[in-house]
């Protein structure tokens, strides 16, 4: 970190103000966002982004302190970027768009995959097809878009094992999501294959058996 | 320069401080590199995390065995037969291999070169004990405190294996058939004084280092009496396993964004000056948000409460989450660090 005063925009919220550190790389997080709770900074950043990736996105969000290596958090995040990256991609979505699938994916509980078998990751995919489509429970091919991209994102989840991990079950549902998207809505959304930036942190990381893990460079 | 301390005391609780004494010393400069070889009086060493029911209570009072527990390591029985090592060192200037199993390979080679000087094959495998012909003769364990290391372990000379099987209970009782002692594979007496002098050399050449016989700096004493009267003789810590949150009389930690913000930089100050009389008496702890947890410090219910709900800044004291994340008063912080003084 360089301790320096210059005019810098946060990385999160972009707020343009003076800095009081920057990173070597020369990016600004401000002070609000530092001190953020996860549901705010994972609103207000997808809210001003510009991102049409999702990998990108997401990443960028969950390299924020405020995402711990595992939790709910994960959920809604799925959720506000897949919103995020539709609505940049030419795909019709308010602000209430995102809130109300962040709302719907934020009820999902901590463990809720290894406990009833529903990943709150895949489910995050399956609000923002919802909000994004309008489904409801009375809906038909856009109810069963959503129910498909949840049920393809268990399967690949289902797939890779266990323990769980927040940052696979994120890029996966990201991935089906952005699938689902792209066939339903008929646009053209870039996916970067993940390289996981987090496996340092969590003990219980897959390593090799992970598609995102890349072998650290010693 | 690398110490060897031969220090044995005749109190297994204060014997067994010695070794978390070295390992702040060392955290804190007090000293270099150490290796210490030492013997106890009868005892049973338990890990962190061992149960207190894997102990037979009743057979260690009948056999007059002392129930100490340690940072780190299985349940070991230990005797004036049994030689005990540890190593203390900052793993930056030894060079410990990254993998975790190599490291393991690479400390435990000192001892694997002594005992294949006595003739035998000696075997090392990551987290497993050390075998002679199949037998355990010598288990060890790694203990990082920052980024230095405690590597400790023993070695069964001629220690009295049917003492051990009376004081530990369960499958671990079963166990202890497979652990034989030097003195049994060689056939003959061996004393613990001249297995110690083999471990010196066999570390001199293994690591390509001259040991220097030293003592306990008084600084370490001073980390030892305060470990001994707050933890190693509690019943807290050695039935329980429950460490005190500190050696001074109340801990205060700070938790704040990475880096500062101008909010975390005023509690730091506020924090300065409310305590500047207090630094005796007071351990003050500062965390970043993001920046991990540190080896060997543990992480109190209310800084892991202040974590999963993001609230930043925080204080916590003697590890109750106080305030947060409004900067309190210098009143209601000072109130609350001199209550936290009359609960110690």
């Amino acid at each position: 970190m360089i301790k320096i005063q210059q005019k810098a925009i946060c990385t999160y919220c972009g707020k343009d103000e003076l800095s009081d550190y920057i990173c070597k790389n020369g990016h600004y997080v401000c002070q609000e966002c530092r001190l953020s709770k996860p549901l705010e900074l994972v609103i207000k950043t997808c809210l001003v982004s510009k991102e049409k990736d999702p990998t990108a996105l997401a990443t960028k969000i969950m390299l924020h302190p405020a995402i711990p290596s595992h939790g709910p958090e994960h959920h809604y995040l799925v959720s506000a970027v897949l919103v995020t990256v539709a609505k940049n991609s030419g795909i019709d979505a308010s602000e209430k768009t995102l809130q109300e699938a962040v709302e719907r994916s934020r009820r999902v509980p901590l463990g809720a995959c290894g406990l009833r078998g529903d990943c709150g990751a895949a489910v995050g995919a399956g609000a923002a097809l919802s909000a994004l489509t309008k489904a409801n429970w009375l809906s038909d091919v856009e109810r069963s878009l959503a129910m498909n991209t949840v049920g393809a994102t268990l399967n690949e989840l289902a797939k890779l094992g266990g323990p769980r991990c927040c940052k696979a079950s994120v890029y996966i549902a990201l991935k089906v999501g952005v699938e689902s998207l792209e066939k339903f809505f008929n646009v053209k959304i870039p996916f970067s294959k993940p390289k996981c930036a987090f496996y340092s942190r969590n003990p219980e990381c897959w390593r090799e058996r992970c598609p995102f893990f890349v072998e650290p460079k010693i | 320069m690398w110490r060897l301390l031969d220090v044995s005391l005749s109190d297994p609780k204060l014997n067994v401080a010695i070794d978390e004494a070295l390992l702040i010393g060392r955290h804190c400069g007090f000293c270099g590199e150490t290796l210490r070889l030492w013997t106890s009086e009868h005892s049973i060493f338990l890990s962190r995390i061992a149960s207190i029911n894997n102990v037979d209570v009743e057979a260690c009072k009948k056999f007059n065995v002392s129930i100490i527990r340690r940072l780190s390591g299985s349940i070991i029985y230990s005797d004036p037969e049994t030689l005990n090592f540890s190593l203390v060192l900052n793993d930056k200037n030894f060079r410990i291999p990254v993998n975790p199993l190599k490291a393991y390979e690479f400390l435990y080679s000192f001892i694997q070169r002594a005992l294949n000087r006595l003739g035998f094959d000696a075997n090392v495998e990551y987290a497993k004990p050390l075998l002679i012909n199949g037998k355990i003769v010598s288990m060890a364990m790694q203990h990082y405190y920052y980024d230095n290391l405690l590597f400790h372990g023993a070695i069964f000379v001629n220690t009295n294996m049917s003492i051990a099987r009376e004081v530990v209970k369960n499958e671990l009782s079963e166990t202890l058939t497979t652990f034989t002692t030097l003195s049994c594979e060689m056939g003959r007496d061996m004393s613990v004084d001249y297995v110690k002098n083999l471990l010196a050399s066999s570390f001199e050449e293994t690591f390509g280092v001259k040991l220097t016989v030293g003592e306990i700096s008084e600084k370490e004493k001073e980390v030892l009496d305060a470990l001994y009267k707050r933890k190693y003789v509690t019943d807290k810590w050695n039935i329980k396993g429950e460490a005190p949150l500190t050696l001074k009389d109340a801990l205060v930690e700070i938790y704040i964004a990475y880096p500062p913000t101008p909010l975390c930089h005023s509690l730091l100050s506020l924090i300065n000056e409310v305590t500047a009389d207090l630094r005796e008496r007071l351990e003050i702890r500062v965390w970043y948000r993001g920046m991990g947890s540190t080896p060997g410090v543990d992480i109190t219910p209310g800084l892991k409460h202040a974590s999963k709900s993001s609230i930043i800044p925080a204080v916590i004291i003697n590890g109750e989450l106080k305030f947060g994340p409004e900067i309190p008063s210098k009143n209601a912080l000072r109130d609350a660090i001199e209550k936290a003084f009359e609960h110690t």
